[in-house]
């Protein structure tokens, strides 16, 4: 009681003390806080026609809701019009009339990019869903293995988001099965199904399982279609009414009523299935007691998809066939464990049709071990499909449609958390002012009252999301930390303006709930169609036999493909140091390709430290080829007389010709070349279309430019990335070169030298820069930083990761210098970015040397870079995109077509550093003398020359280690290092 | 006197014979004797035997072989080869960085780290003794966490503390507060990283000479306190150096030992910390860093063995030092 009342007398202390401070602050403070909220509406309104352009089309869900809202009737006219009769086509589009794989008069469109137009007399206004006759090219007209991406404007207009992506699929089939020498199956080939299809225009994404909805109106009605991605032929178009389907009530009432003779039980092992829409579909090997066929001792492939069948429409399909008419019941055998508590959903067609309601989302509960999935309703009540004696197909499709309510309210809260965090960041100069007391209600109307609506919004999502699943998962979790990390927030109002860095944490927390909710991973083992009145057989393991299981895998985990294969004199060793996929992956090329044409196998060792070539030279178990070698190391054994000097053997100038002088640099030692770059790296400039705009700025195309707009970018709080430690643009624009032509001494002791590294330092010390940065990509994506440069790794972090920019931020070259005869030169390095290499060595048997070196060739070819590349990512996803030293495979890869021009006019200008022996010194001193300037505010000048002092002590050192020095310390020889005066022409071939 | 004399000569020769079968014969008696000795207290060697075999594995052989290697060139890929002291001549007389800079900062960090981590171990291990016998499991196991963890925490813990911009806690800290109006780059500025260094290695230095103390501490006769108060103790101050200090001189010993050679190995901690060997402008470079430079960077592993003895020799004279001043306050 007392306590109580005590607490009483101080909360009034408190709040006649707060009300006597507002009291004061509101008198003192009304002018400029007027000023403030009138400055605040003005950048309003001077931001909103940006955002507009920026914003994009609502989602076809909410579209359909409008529709139906407005009345508008469901189509009933058939039209079919045919592909070659278009009203337009833009001058760009590389589109001619032909005949293509049996079909005269198609339409086909050679190579991506344009658009044509569609005239189109309607009798009724109404929806209507299209069909279209289609084929994709095939891989040697011009594809991929990729499918074709279009969009659709309808009367000038994307009438919906999915229509900027409208997908036509390939269908694939798996080749025969083969096995290796011990047994172990290998992964079959794909063949793809060059067939004429007939599909309904659908989007991309497992969003919707109905086609995409086209509303056109009475009389003549414009369609303009864009091919984004792949070459295609299309035959003709119908416009039809939209399909119905009845529910399984109604389905079932008007079968007939013959019954079944026979009660044969129809298995399908999943593994052997018809076909299949994407490459990315994979067999896998289980090892569960039940998973038939057994892959206990060898691996065989006994199951299907898993990880590699998650993404929306990916779907299989199989045949089988029934003996006698009459009603069946469908069930199979499934693994849903790979996402904790979260249903998945598959939509099943029977011979290509959705046989009734039931079966467009089916959901496919979480469970942790294999389970017996019965199509059913729910309630132990297995649906029966009617079903002709004959042949049929079972397909089974990604979708992630029921979660599409939630997606929409992500997107929209994610955009509110972005408005609100710009919101924070206008008002606070986008710095955080712990100093600065907010009146948080005056100053920013609004703010609060749309948290705390965020906040309830949570919590709906939340239960929303647990009505859909069925039982709460991460999501739904994540949903109501959310919202009370938002009741946190509001706690204290007045400090969020000073929290803006948990603002912008909520919307990355809500945005990586997005990828939960699209992925539905499932692994099937075999389906069976039994007739109704029969039971299935039993699909679950019971105890003793899960033991059984348990045991078994853990015996034949000691032995098989987890140990590092022997060493065999009689095969060609490989190591590889990258990943297991990637080990794999070569593995399966060289066992198609390679082995069939020169009889020797190939044995692809997975190895994880570059230290280990080292200790293998001891031990004398060295490999024969050795790839994805960190890019210091060939130099470093050729030093110590283990590398091969590949440039001596037949054929190398031609292969090194391909690379650029700059990339093969640093393999270069003493007049040969000890390894080939394998990947590259490179820098481009990563800009804000959308923020530069705001700020009125270009990108900049020279460093003049950028100093130019650096005062602009301060102004505005934010600031020009550049990686602190990368000095290459600056010296080599400059014409620095790092060593004298001999190799022999350093050249950072010439007058330009000085000039650039005091440039260099001076981009911190006077121009404003930023000396050292957490993340980039974060900054970038939040907008502090809206440009700057970086490199490959970044570019695919932006591409992959962050999907809410993907079309306001832009790559160019890297600003250059003007050179004495006006051209603009941008040398720029890739060093030390992680790039790798492949080496042959010395040690490897007189009558292996060649063989390694055909390996080798063989796989730097742009044949086997490109597909290697592109099986990499069609098998495995976007992340593993290849990074080519070989340029024209590098052009292969599925890049944006504008972000590879890019690439490729900055490749030209690649220039990575000339290894000498004691190069690391340059490195390090130079790190050391930029440490000395620009931390500890030294004279540039006097620490780049202590900085050569070192350099030069350093490299006598080691030349006298090496034995380059004669007698009296002077040169025995020079190391003639290649000099590097103009941009390569091989990277010019590829300029449009 | 002939007879004698022919005595003489022939037990002379007799005994030259003898001596001469005699080393042989001692030599074979002696190793038939190890034999039997051996095959006597066979299960004796059989429990010392993990000791043993792990000692020479991983202890003995390496020692040798970097004594071996230290007289030799070798670039880690071709065969050594014999160069006598060179390697000792260019590390007392051409190694600049060595000694202007990995020099002093051993010295520096091990004079601040060795003596203040023992003391503090010290005092540490007597405040938790105080404790009832629950609470002292605890606080011991605390205090004992860091040095087994030092490498996963030195990412999880330290380096976000000291994180150059604003994110990190200690800049965010100063900031708040009004100490620093710019983020300090902690880990790569000269000024602060041999400091932030000697923090660190005291924080994960409750090791093993920690415990060991702790285990001294409680192990003390409680009644020879009592003693002591009858003798005119007076204070728990006086009652820690006139008792305890005395009783624990082999756990003192051994903590100051293992104190040397953890300091002295924590080598790694600001390449660990600043991210890079070397460290930004070798501000953090101690011994066990510029081996790892020359070893593994510049592939002169000869000349990185003969620092790595060098150190080796530092550290058993260190301990030879310490064991002379406790063994002297004993008496």
């Amino acid at each position: 009681m007392r306590r109580q009342l005590g607490g009483k007398v101080t909360n009034k202390l408190v709040l006649l003390s707060l009300v006597f401070v507002l009291i004061i602050s509101s008198t003192l403070f009304t002018v400029p806080q007027k000023s403030t909220a009138a400055g605040l509406e003005e950048n309003k309104s001077e931001k909103s026609p940006l955002e507009a352009e920026v914003e994009l089309e609502p989602y076809l869900y909410e579209v359909k809701q409008q529709w139906a809202s407005e009345g508008i009737p469901n189509g009933k006219q058939h039209v079919t019009f045919a592909a070659s009769e278009f009203a337009a086509k833009s001058a760009e589009s590389n589109i001619t009339i032909g005949s293509y794989k049996g079909k005269n008069e198609a339409l086909l469109w050679s190579t991506p990019g344009g658009w044509v137009e569609y005239e189109l007399d309607m009798a009724q206004e109404g929806l209507y869903q299209i069909d279209v006759d289609y084929i994709p090219f095939s891989q040697e007209d011009g594809g991929s293995k990729q499918s074709v991406i279009f969009g659709a404007e309808i009367n000038g207009a994307y009438p919906y988001r999915e229509a900027r992506s409208i997908e036509l699929r390939r269908e694939f089939r798996d080749l025969d099965v083969h096995y290796d020498k011990s047994g172990n199956q290998i992964r079959s080939l794909v063949e793809e199904l060059t067939d004429w299809k007939t599909t309904a225009l659908r989007e991309s994404g497992g969003a919707n399982v109905e086609p995409l909805v086209f509303h056109l109106k009475q009389g003549t009605n414009k369609i303009r279609l864009f091919t984004l991605r792949e070459a295609v032929a299309f035959k003709s178009f119908t416009v039809k009414p939209l399909l119905s389907f009845s529910d399984y009530e109604n389905v079932k009432k008007d079968y007939p009523t013959k019954s079944t003779a026979t009660d044969k039980v129809i298995k399908i092992e999943a593994e052997n299935f018809a076909k299949k829409n994407s490459t990315s579909i994979q067999v896998q090997y289980d090892r569960d007691p039940l998973t038939t066929p057994e892959s206990l001792k060898t691996i065989k492939f006994n199951t299907l998809g898993g990880m590699s069948w998650f993404e929306g429409k990916q779907a299989v399909t199989w045949e089988f066939e029934v003996p006698e008419d009459g009603e069946y019941k469908i069930a199979f055998r499934g693994l849903q464990n790979y996402r904790k508590n979260l249903s998945v959903f598959r939509t099943f067609y029977l011979d290509g049709d959705i046989p009734f309601e039931e079966m467009k989302q089916y959901q496919i509960p979480y469970a942790t071990s294999w389970q017996e999935i019965v199509l059913g309703d729910g309630s132990d009540q297995p649906y029966s499909f009617y079903l002709k004696k004959g042949k049929h197909t079972l397909t089974s499709e990604v979708t992630y449609e029921p979660f599409v309510p939630l997606l929409i309210e992500i997107d929209k809260v994610s955009k509110e958390i972005g408005a609100i965090a710009k919101e924070l960041r206008l008002a606070s100069g986008n710095r955080e002012d712990s100093f600065r007391v907010w009146d948080i209600k005056k100053e920013l109307p609004g703010v609060t009252e749309k948290l705390e609506a965020m906040g309830k919004e949570f919590q709906q999502m939340a239960q929303q999301m647990i009505d859909i699943n069925g039982e709460t998962s991460n999501v739904s979790q994540a949903f109501e930390s959310l919202g009370r990390d938002i009741e946190a927030l509001l706690k204290k109002p007045n400090e969020i303006p000073n929290k803006q860095v948990t603002v912008g944490k909520l919307q990355e927390r809500v945005e990586s709930q997005r990828q939960e909710l699209m992925n539905g991973p499932l692994q099937i083992d075999k389906y069976y169609v039994v007739p109704a009145g029969k039971d299935f057989p039993r699909m679950t393991a019971n105890k003793i036999e899960k033991l059984k299981g348990i045991f078994n895998s853990l015996v034949y985990s000691f032995s098989g493909q987890n140990e590092l294969a022997g060493q065999q004199e009689e095969e060609l060793n490989v190591w590889m140091m990258w990943g297991r996929d990637y080990a794999e992956e070569l593995q399966q090329l060289a066992d198609q390709q390679f082995t069939p044409k020169h009889g020797i196998k190939v044995n692809v060792n997975l190895i994880q430290d570059k230290n280990l070539l080292i200790l293998a030279k001891a031990a004398g178990i060295m490999p024969d080829v050795a790839l994805g070698v960190p890019a210091d190391m060939p130099f470093e054994m050729a030093l110590r007389g283990a590398a091969k000097d590949i440039s001596t053997l037949p054929g190398a100038q031609e292969v090194i010709d391909n690379y650029a002088p700059g990339v093969s640099l640093p393999f270069f030692y003493d007049g040969g070349y000890y390894g080939l770059p394998e990947t590259i790296n490179f820098k481009v400039l990563f800009y804000r279309k959308d923020i530069l705009q705001q700020m009125g700025l270009g990108i900049p195309d020279t460093w003049q430019d950028v100093y130019d707009m650096m005062p602009t970018l301060l102004q505005n709080q934010s600031n020009f990335y550049v990686d602190p430690k990368d000095f290459s643009y600056m010296l080599y624009q400059k014409d620095v070169e790092l060593y004298s032509e001999d190799g022999m001494s350093s050249r950072l002791d010439q007058a330009n030298a000085f000039k650039a590294f005091e440039e260099w330092t001076n981009l911190f010390n006077l121009r404003g820069m930023d000396k050292k940065v957490q993340s980039f990509y974060q900054q970038f994506r939040k907008g502090g930083y809206p440009i700057g440069i970086a490199d490959f790794n970044q570019y695919m972090q932006l591409l992959v990761a962050a999907p809410e920019i993907l079309d306001v931020w832009g790559i160019a070259p890297i600003p250059g210098h003007i050179n004495e005869s006006g051209e603009v030169v941008r040398w720029a390095g890739g060093t030390g970015l992680g790039t790798t290499s492949m080496m042959l060595f010395n040690d490897t048997l007189e009558e292996k040397q060649n063989i390694a070196w055909e390996f080798m060739k063989w796989y730097a070819s742009a044949e086997t870079q490109t597909e290697f590349g592109l099986n990499l990512e069609q098998f495995r996803g976007e992340t593993f995109r290849w990074n080519s030293a070989n340029i024209d495979a590098f052009a292969q890869m599925p890049w944006r077509q504008a972000d590879l021009d890019v690439i490729l006019n900055q490749w030209q200008w690649l220039k990575d550093i000339a290894n000498v022996p004691g190069g690391y010194m340059t490195l390090r001193q130079l790190d050391f003398a930029w440490n000395q300037t620009v931390i500890e505010t030294g004279n540039p000048r006097i620490e780049l020359e202590k900085a050569v002092k070192e350099i030069n002590r350093e490299l006598k050192r080691k030349q006298n280690e090496f034995n380059l020095l004669g007698k009296d310390g002077e040169p025995v020889h020079s190391l003639d290092l290649p000099v590097i005066k103009e941009p390569w022409e091989g990277a010019k071939r590829f300029e449009q | 006197m002939n007879n004698s004399l022919e005595k003489n000569a022939t037990t002379v020769n007799t005994q030259k014979v003898e001596q001469k079968n005699g080393l042989n014969e001692r030599v074979v008696n002696w190793t038939k004797k190890l034999k039997n000795d051996v095959w006597k207290h066979r299960l004796s060697y059989l429990f010392i035997a993990p000791f043993i075999i792990l000692f020479v594995i991983f202890i003995l052989i390496p020692v040798v072989t970097a004594i071996g290697l230290s007289f030799t060139y070798f670039n880690s890929i071709e065969f050594p080869s014999w160069v006598g002291w060179l390697n000792y001549q260019t590390l007392f007389s051409q190694d600049i960085v060595l000694l202007q800079n990995v020099l002093p900062n051993t010295f520096k960090f091990s004079l601040f780290v060795g003596p203040v981590a023992f003391v503090l171990s010290f005092l540490l291990a007597w405040f938790i003794a105080q404790l009832p016998n629950t609470l002292r499991m605890v606080y011991a196991l605390a205090m004992y966490a860091p040095s087994l963890a030092a490498g996963v925490a030195m990412t999880v813990v330290w380096q976000v503390m000291f994180t150059g911009d604003r994110i990190g806690y200690v800049n965010s800290f100063l900031l708040k507060w009004g100490f620093a109006t710019e983020p300090i780059i902690f880990l790569e500025d000269q000024a602060w990283l041999l400091n932030i260094m000697i923090v660190v290695a005291i924080w994960s230095s409750m090791g093993i000479g920690f415990l060991a103390m702790l285990a001294g501490l409680l192990g003390v006769d409680k009644e020879l306190y009592d003693a002591g108060k009858v003798d005119g103790i007076s204070s728990r101050l006086q009652e820690i150096w006139y008792i305890t200090v005395p009783l624990m001189k082999p756990q003192l010993l051994f903590a100051a030992i293992m104190s040397i050679v953890h300091t002295l190995q924590s080598g790694s901690l600001g390449v660990q910390l600043s991210g890079s060997n070397p460290t930004p402008n070798y501000a953090g470079q101690i011994m066990l860093s510029h081996i790892e430079d020359y070893g593994f960077i510049r592939y002169e592993l000869g000349y990185a063995s003969a620092i790595s003895v060098v150190l080796l020799i530092m550290m058993f004279f260190l301990s030879k030092i310490f064991s002379y001043i406790l063994e002297e306050k004993g008496d």
